[in-house]
């Protein structure tokens, strides 16, 4: 056990000034469901701890002309309440249904998940395919910031120590009401992934207008893979051996570790069978 | 026997456990002393190593108590002494006085006012050590001559035993001539098996409070499944005469095996108290649990011979059992799966080596089948195996070889054998594979697809209890103090443990029965302890029904015997002529003279009168062994759906056939069944707690988010389970009920692993079988 400061700002700006005096040494705290076990395994110690989790104006969901925002203090439950969501980003829908379990989902944040930046990290890889943005803010500055250019590494992100995520949009669009979720885990329910799968699709003509493919797990971040999308797009939906050629692209992009969960190998074989079912799904 | 009626066994009431559900039960890590101080404890991060010194001067300076090897008394002992003392090995003292040898081993702890100045104590604590080794993580780098010895001896009883290539003891059987038996065999077949280290899990992590008495004492809560070893222990460790350790007792929130010993931290809790002279609390994490206990792994080479018609011929079996750093039980243990081995077919002529050896992980101990479930898994599995090579039904080959009525069972290895007198094996088979649909199997070649269903059936059973007609190599013996209170209702005194399994319940409706008083006023309470209890053993080998629950019927019934004795003065009558029921208008038992109903008086009235005529109270102490641990039988029948493109398995029905005799608690029967059979997914699919080589550590670091069994929504649906019982009453116990908690678990992993074979045709030989093994498996069978 090891001490610790603990701070309860009431308001936005509160947060983004206690972030500039105290730089790394504030740990932001959400749901806890990240921080908690990091401090019981000693991989959080000695932080100002800054629980944001009052602050009203961070949280909810609002359906706006052209697009959704989502406060970053949003559970994951509230998600799986929210009609905005299940109609504009079916896809993050469904991932949050398969999040951990119905005591996580009510503490655990969408912008906690997004920042801890695992690779496995369930909200990201939806929020990737819905080609997410994120606003962030610091005392002195306001930046706009793509999903794909946020993770840098295995819980590593573009965030500053005087920064925090004020919220995340994303458009309400055809491609993005077309999507499907997939996640394997060691067991049904609270399991982290052993590799997820986010797709979404937007055919016209019988053919591939628009698509977007993100994975989890199989990488050093949540990461989209770019080069299967470029492969996919124009293409006729049925054409002969399109899937199966598709499948060994998706296993050549993949770039997975062996862990505790799975070996490298079985995580590349099976990110092609989860592209297969997603994609089958959808069309 | 025929099959009797009963009042109260057998039927389901409302919770008994009213406290459990309310959050109002008491276990130990809720129990606060007024002025307690609390205890943490430092935990070695090497997997072997030399202590040199531990300086704890600075912790000290801060006002924190602490203690290291050089303040435990240097008693060598085992903290499990349920075995006779001559084949009880002692390799431990409370802290280590000279080496660490797992990761996580405690190295010294200390007390302070609150939980945080114990902790910032802690860090204070200097350990310089000596020499580090690499770990001796695998069975056969350990068992190479070359390698570094764990132990150089140990105690065997009061017997120095030297410690040769890591080989913690040995134990060989022989029945017959396995020789002769090959010889006439048409058919041999042998394979290597393997099982893994899986982690208790229980709810209840364990912890302890210790009180210094005034009179030099100690009174102790402790995580426990039997409070009078602990008392026994503590007092030969710290020399306290028994009468001035009481050991109190405290709800289990769940164990599983990992309590049958004395717990790790429990006497580092008394000597931080006699130490401080004050109260101490000690409650440990997660992280400092998945350190301490550990399910014993088993690796087993398996030979067995039939003749053409599926008669077996001989056995010839091998298992080697790595133990971690501290030699708990494997004594016993070995005994214990030579026994579940020789119990569970008629091999005719066997022979049997087991060895275990030490390593550097954490000190495995017994978990829910004591070995069972790991020999099961090699036998049912090679049963199997031969069916097919003779082209035979596997329920055929099973019916033909079962041991069962009037054969001789092991109940605890070969020193404790009894003859079978209640057996369910060929009615569970039979009407198993109906309600399994067993009739519309397919062989593996037919299925097609890229999700394939399979259905495995395998058999077991655990013994109820320990005790033979001849007492053998293990202690086991229950007692109880059984009091009808001065209104009629009835208090229950014992020490028998109950881990969640509703064996006080049992216990209960026990005396109920025998005493005709409605069970909601018949009271088990929870908080006893040692010095207003006789002995029970524990509550471990299933035997809490038979053993705990027998023990209590015998001193039900001498109480029956005072109060028919005592009632007959007041009717002036002989006391067999009088007869005793329960009248559930009045809510009460009645004692009448046979035949005339009309002339009652209730227990209330004659338990009253007993009491303002000074008669005294209606009472009775006593201790019983039961001598004739039958076996309780188990058939899983399980489907599974395997798929072959990612490996996932699913288990989408069961149906498990259970024989425990009568059964007393039909609800709580069910429940350990399905919960048992939860269990062994786990163990069968998912579980293992893996090991760096290198640092000796835990791959999960102690975090069960990185060690996973299997959630509720994992199991089959609720009505896709069908629990049913065989018919069939045991005459040595208790209103003719067995045991079922470990068997429960005993071949779940067999039945799995035959599904799958049956579903894809492959053949698994160690678990878990992970999807990960199920791919590459696949892969290389279409060459892939
Ligand atoms: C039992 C269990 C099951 C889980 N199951 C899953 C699962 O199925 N899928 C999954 O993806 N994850 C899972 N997790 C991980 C975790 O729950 C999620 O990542 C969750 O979304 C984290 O949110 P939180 O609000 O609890 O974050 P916290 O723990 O409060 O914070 C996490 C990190 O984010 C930072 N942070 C939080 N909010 C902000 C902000 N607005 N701006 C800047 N930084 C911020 C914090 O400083 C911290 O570094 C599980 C965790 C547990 C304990």
């Amino acid at each position: 056990m090891v001490p610790f400061k603990y701070i309860s700002p009431k308001t936005k700006n509160e947060v983004l000034e206690i972030l500039k005096e105290e730089k790394v040494k504030a740990c932001i705290v959400a749901g806890c469901t990240n921080v908690l076990p990091n401090i019981r395994d000693k991989k959080i110690v000695s932080k100002v701890l800054v629980d944001i989790s009052d602050i009203e104006e961070l949280r909810g969901i609002s359906k706006e002309k052209d697009k959704v925002c989502i406060g970053p203090l949003t559970t994951i439950a509230e998600l799986t309440n929210s009609e905005a969501i299940s109609k504009e980003g079916e896809v993050l829908y469904q991932a949050a249904e398969q999040f951990a379990d119905p005591i996580v989902r009510n503490n655990a944040t969408v912008g906690g998940n997004l920042v801890t930046a695992s690779p496995a990290a369930d909200m990201a890889v939806p929020l990737l395919t819905l080609d997410a943005i994120l606003k962030i803010e610091s005392i002195e500055r306001k930046r706009g910031v793509r999903l794909k250019d946020f993770f840098i590494g295995p819980e590593k992100t573009i965030l500053r120590e005087d920064e925090m995520i004020t919220g995340i949009e994303f458009e309400s669009s055809n491609i993005n009401k077309n999507g499907c979720f997939i996640k394997l885990g060691l067991r049904k329910a609270m399991a982290i992934a052993v590799a997820s799968i986010a797709v979404n699709l937007e055919v016209r003509e019988n053919k591939i207008a628009q698509v977007r493919i993100a994975m989890g797990s199989v990488a050093p971040t949540p990461i989209r893979l770019t080069v299967v999308e470029g492969f996919l797009k124009n293409k006729e939906v049925n054409s002969n051996g399109l899937i199966e050629e598709a499948i060994n692209k998706v296993r050549e992009e993949v770039d997975p570790i062996s862990d505790i969960r799975a070996s490298a190998e079985y995580r590349r074989y099976v990110s092609g069978i989860l592209f297969k079912r997603a994609f089958n799904k959808l069309t | 026997m025929e099959k009797q009626q009963f009042d109260f066994i057998g039927k389901s009431f409302d919770i008994k456990n009213i406290g459990k559900a309310t959050g109002k039960e008491i276990y130990t890590c809720d129990v606060n002393i007024p002025g307690q101080l609390y205890a943490v404890v430092l935990r070695s991060p090497f997997p072997h190593a030399e202590i040199k010194k531990i300086d704890y001067s600075q912790a000290e300076k801060m006002g924190a108590i602490c203690i290291s090897g050089d303040d435990v008394p240097d008693i060598l002992y085992n903290e499990r002494i349920v075995s006779i003392p001559e084949k009880t090995y002692r390799d431990r003292t409370v802290l280590p006085k000279d080496k660490v040898r797992h990761v996580g081993e405690a190295v010294a702890a200390c007390a302070a006012e609150t939980e945080e100045e114990a902790f910032m104590a802690l860090k204070k604590i200097k350990v310089e050590w000596g020499k580090k080794w690499r770990p001796l993580i695998n069975l056969d780098k350990a068992m190479d001559p070359d390698a570094l010895q764990i132990y150089d001896h140990v105690y065997l009883g009061e017997e120095r035993v030297d410690i040769n290539n890591n080989i913690a003891c040995e134990r060989n059987v022989d029945v017959g001539d396995i020789e002769e038996g090959f010889k006439e065999a048409d058919e041999i077949v042998e394979r290597t098996f393997s099982t893994q280290r899986v982690y208790h899990m229980q709810m209840e992590t364990k912890s302890a409070v210790c009180v210094p008495e005034a009179d030099g004492g100690i009174t102790v809560w402790t995580t426990s499944q039997g409070i009078h070893n602990v008392r026994i222990l503590l007092g030969n460790i710290f020399n306290i005469p028994l009468s001035k350790v009481n050991v109190k007792r405290t709800t289990l929130g769940g164990s599983f095996g990992s309590s049958i010993q004395m717990n790790s931290i429990t006497p580092i809790c008394v000597a931080l108290a006699l130490k401080a002279k004050r109260s101490v609390k000690l409650v440990t994490t997660r992280e400092e649990d998945i350190y301490d206990h550990s399910k014993y792994p088993l690796k087993t080479i398996l030979k067995i011979g039939a003749k053409k018609d599926g008669t077996l011929t001989a056995a010839h079996c091998r298992v080697w059992v790595e133990i971690g750093g501290h030699n708990i039980q494997a004594y016993p243990y070995l005994g214990c799966v030579a026994g579940w081995f020789a119990s569970l077919y008629k091999w005719k002529n066997l022979k049997y080596e087991g060895t275990a050896v030490y390593t550097n992980k954490v000190p495995s101990c017994a978990m829910q089948g004591y070995g069972n479930p790991q020999i099961n898994f090699a036998v049912e599995s090679l049963i199997d195996i031969l069916a097919e090579k003779l082209d035979m039904d596997p329920i055929e080959i099973r019916l033909k070889n079962y041991v069962g009525k009037g054969d001789e069972f092991w109940g605890q290895g070969p020193t404790v054998r009894s003859i079978i007198r209640s057996c369910g094996v060929e009615e569970m088979l039979i009407e198993g594979s109906k309600l399994a649909g067993w009739d519309k199997r397919t062989l593996p070649s037919k299925k097609k697809g890229d999700i394939r269903r399979g259905i495995g059936v395998a058999r077991g059973f655990h013994t109820s209890g320990t005790g033979g007609p001849n007492p053998g190599e293990v202690i086991d013996y229950s007692g109880a103090t059984i009091k009808i209170n001065e209104d009629g209702s009835v208090d229950v005194l014992t020490a028998l443990m109950d881990h969640g399994g509703g064996t006080w319940d049992a216990g209960a409706k026990v005396v109920a029965e025998v005493l005709k008083v409605p069970y909601s006023k018949v009271s088990i309470y929870s908080g006893v302890d040692t010095r207003t209890t006789v002995f029970d053993v524990n509550t471990h080998a299933t035997r809490g029904v038979y053993c705990g629950c027998g023990a209590i019927k015998y001193v039900a019934e001498k109480v029956k015997e005072i109060l028919l004795n005592y009632a007959a003065t007041l009717f002036k009558d002989l006391p067999e002529n009088l007869e005793l029921t329960c009248n559930e208008e009045l809510g009460q038992a009645v004692i009448c003279p046979r035949g005339i109903p009309q002339n009652y008086m209730t227990l209330g009235e004659i338990a009253e009168h007993a009491h303002i005529t000074s008669w005294g109270t209606i009472a009775h102490t006593a201790t019983l062994r039961q001598k004739n641990c039958p076996p309780c039988f188990i058939t899983h029948f399980v489907e599974v759906e395997v798929n072959t493109k990612t490996g996932e398995i699913k288990v989408p029905r069961a149906v498990i056939m259970g024989d425990s005799g009568t059964i007393i608690n039909p609800d709580l029967w069910e429940g350990q069944i399905i919960g048992a059979f939860s269990r062994g997914l786990g163990f069968s699919l998912l579980e293992e707690t893996k090991y760096d080589l290198n640092n000796g550590k835990l791959e999960c670091n102690g975090m069960i988010t990185d060690y996973k069994i299997p959630t509720t929504i994992d199991m089959p649906k609720v009505g896709s389970i069908t629990v049913r019982s065989a018919h069939t009453y045991e005459p040595t116990g208790p209103f003719g009920a067995k045991g079922m908690g470990e068997a429960a678990l005993s071949s779940v992993g067999s039945a799995v692993a035959i599904a799958i074979y049956n579903a894809i045709g492959i053949r698994f030989y160690e678990l878990p079988i992970t999807p990960e093994k199920v791919l590459k498996a696949l892969k290389e069978k279409e060459g892939r």
